[in-house]
């Protein structure tokens, strides 16, 4: 992991709710990630400075924010919070909004026409904000955000309100900010697949608390946080590196920890990390190399261990490769006939999904 | 016919609402956005100018100010004059028993702008104070300008307090209100007449001119 921008270890009690968060943010893009009313809000206006109760430590790497004898306030931070509602200033055109920040930053900073073209925003600039679609405010306020010349930018759910297509279509953008701009990012979202699609690390956020800080494919691999994550089916991510293209199939080839992947459909060039999905869903255990299949993947595996969450299935760990970790999902009569128990040698035949934006 | 009592009346609104744009706009952010148990009995205080008869404030305010009273004895000391029957003395006056409408429609205008609009401005670099002109103000901006048309009216239109505070001397406290009482008194109904239906056509034009403004979309307070 790399160093640490910003660490905190905050507290806030309230009537019926108590803050008590510890951990840290790296460079890239790290998702907050909880149930709503888990505090995730809390804790970002905690960390800008709007919180003037809050107790406790916040250190940026470049000097104290916040500690038992010191306080910054929120304008000399330049935490960049942009806000769920946006908060662009109903009084200014977009032009203004963007000037607003701009003007006042100390020095340096994302340049102004740069943070236009790559958000679009060219179009708006002699716009007021009344007369935006909630998209094109969440993008504006992004904006006035990176001109503030921000050390580290906290986005609040800004893709909550919008329609899909409108997501997809900013999701790039947001995720395009640390390598351009160098500025780190940390993304409150109660929705999963923009963890999974975004983020390079998630904290894990549960009543006040942060239960668990790792990178994505770390988290969504652990059965342990499965729950935490909104209860899902077994599951875990891989992350590979494209090695080969073959053109005339279509197809890629990744390698992955768990062996060498092939997959259709995926324009990512050669040396680019690709995120991937395997679902126990999606995994078939066979006890021989099938000759022929219509699966274009399948794996040497060993079982490692055999969990029955009950009903007519079982989870079977198993290990691929040296070190990577599949899930299946396996009915009792099939596990019957595999044979199944520790230690035994199995093909997995896997259907990975691809995540990410690079599609 | 002597239009000084306008002249002075104008001049009295003008300096009154000047004074009170400068000390209401501070009282009325810290009444919009406070959370301190002093909020309640200030908002009742600042309000009690609108139920009393002007004859308590005046009579109150002519012991405070009077040469012997605890404001006016050391400015009399300090300047040699009075404050009682003085133009300074109906510009104390008139800030007090005009307070609460210029105070009020900023109050209620902080209080739709929110605190919302000021964080932003302060997470993007913007000093407290900073934040209130640029941000706060403008996006107040028609409640301060109901502010200043009410106050302006509410003072042309004063007299118990007036009276009381600064009697009626030509050229320094008679004002419209007084200068028609007075021609009333001394049956001149004419000058009366003129003097009361400019200050009605006025009065009214102010109002219309309010309620036409605040009729329209509310200030550009987003959701």
């Amino acid at each position: 992991m790399s160093e640490a921008v910003l660490e905190f270890d905050l507290g806030l009690a309230r009537r019926g709710f108590e803050l008590a968060a510890a951990g840290e943010l790296q460079a890239g893009i790290t998702a907050l990630f909880g149930q709503s009313g888990c505090g995730k809000t809390t804790l970002l206006r905690c960390l800008a400075g709007l919180e003037r109760n809050a107790t406790g430590m916040v250190r940026h790497c470049s000097g104290v924010w916040q500690s038992s004898t010191q306080w910054l306030p929120v304008h000399r931070r330049r935490a960049g919070l942009v806000f769920q509602d946006t908060r662009l200033f109903a009084h200014l055109s977009v032009r203004q909004n963007l000037a607003y920040a701009e003007r006042r930053r100390p020095r340096g900073g994302p340049d102004r026409d740069e943070v236009i073209s790559v958000l679009g925003l060219a179009p708006l600039l002699d716009r007021l904000p009344a007369a935006l679609s909630g998209g094109e405010a969440q993008r504006v306020a992004l904006g006035r955000a990176l001109l503030g010349g921000p050390r580290v930018l906290l986005l609040d759910e800004p893709l909550a309100a919008l329609d899909y297509g409108r997501r997809r279509r900013i999701m790039p953008l947001i995720r395009a900010i640390p390598e351009r701009f160098g500025i780190p990012l940390l993304y409150v979202t109660h929705a999963r697949y923009e963890v999974l699609d975004l983020a390079d690390r998630v904290m894990l956020m549960a009543n006040g608390r942060i239960a668990a800080h790792d990178n994505v494919a770390a988290i969504f691999s652990t059965p342990a946080w499965w729950p935490a994550l909104g209860d899902i089916d077994p599951m875990v991510i891989w992350e590979g590196r494209v090695v080969a293209r073959d053109n005339d199939w279509g197809l890629t080839t990744l390698a992955t920890d768990g062996g060498r992947l092939r997959l259709e459909g995926l324009k990512a060039p050669r040396g680019e990390q690709v995120r991937l999905r395997i679902a126990a869903r999606d995994v078939l255990l066979v006890d021989e190399p099938p000759a022929a299949s219509g699966a274009l993947n399948a794996l040497p595996v060993m079982v490692r261990r055999i969990d029955c969450p009950g009903g007519g299935r079982l989870h079977v760990e198993l290990q691929a490769g040296s070190r990577a970790t599949l899930w299946a999902s396996v009915h009792r009569q099939s596990a019957a006939s595999l044979r199944l128990e520790p230690g035994r040698h199995l093909q997995a035949l896997i259907r990975p999904q691809v995540l990410g934006l690079n599609d | 016919m002597n239009l000084t009592p306008v002249w002075i009346s104008i001049q009295l609104a003008t300096v009154t609402v000047v004074v009170l744009l400068a000390l209401g706009t501070p009282l009325a952010w810290w009444l919009a956005v406070t959370r301190s148990r002093w909020r309640v009995p200030i908002d009742a205080l600042v309000a009690l100018p609108l139920v009393l008869p002007p004859t308590v404030l005046g009579f109150y305010l002519l012991t405070l100010l009077g040469p012997q009273g605890p404001i006016g004895g050391p400015w009399f000391k300090v300047t040699g004059q009075t404050l009682t029957f003085s133009f300074s003395g109906l510009v104390i006056a008139s800030v007090i028993y005009s307070l609460p409408f210029v105070v009020q429609p900023l109050r209620d205008a902080f209080r739709a702008v929110g605190e919302g609009p000021m964080e932003a401005a302060a997470t993007l670099g913007a000093r407290p104070l900073d934040a209130f002109f640029t941000v706060a103000c403008p996006l107040a901006g028609r409640g301060f300008l109901t502010a200043v048309v009410l106050g302006f009216a509410h003072t042309l239109g004063e007299f118990g307090a007036v009276l009381m505070v600064g009697g009626s001397i030509p050229g320094e406290t008679r004002v419209v209100a007084i200068a028609i009482y007075e021609h009333v008194e001394t049956l001149e109904y004419g000058a009366a007449h003129t003097l009361s239906a400019g200050l009605l056509v006025f009065s009214f034009l102010v109002l219309f001119v309010v309620y036409a403004l605040n009729r329209r979309s509310r200030p550009g307070v987003t959701g």
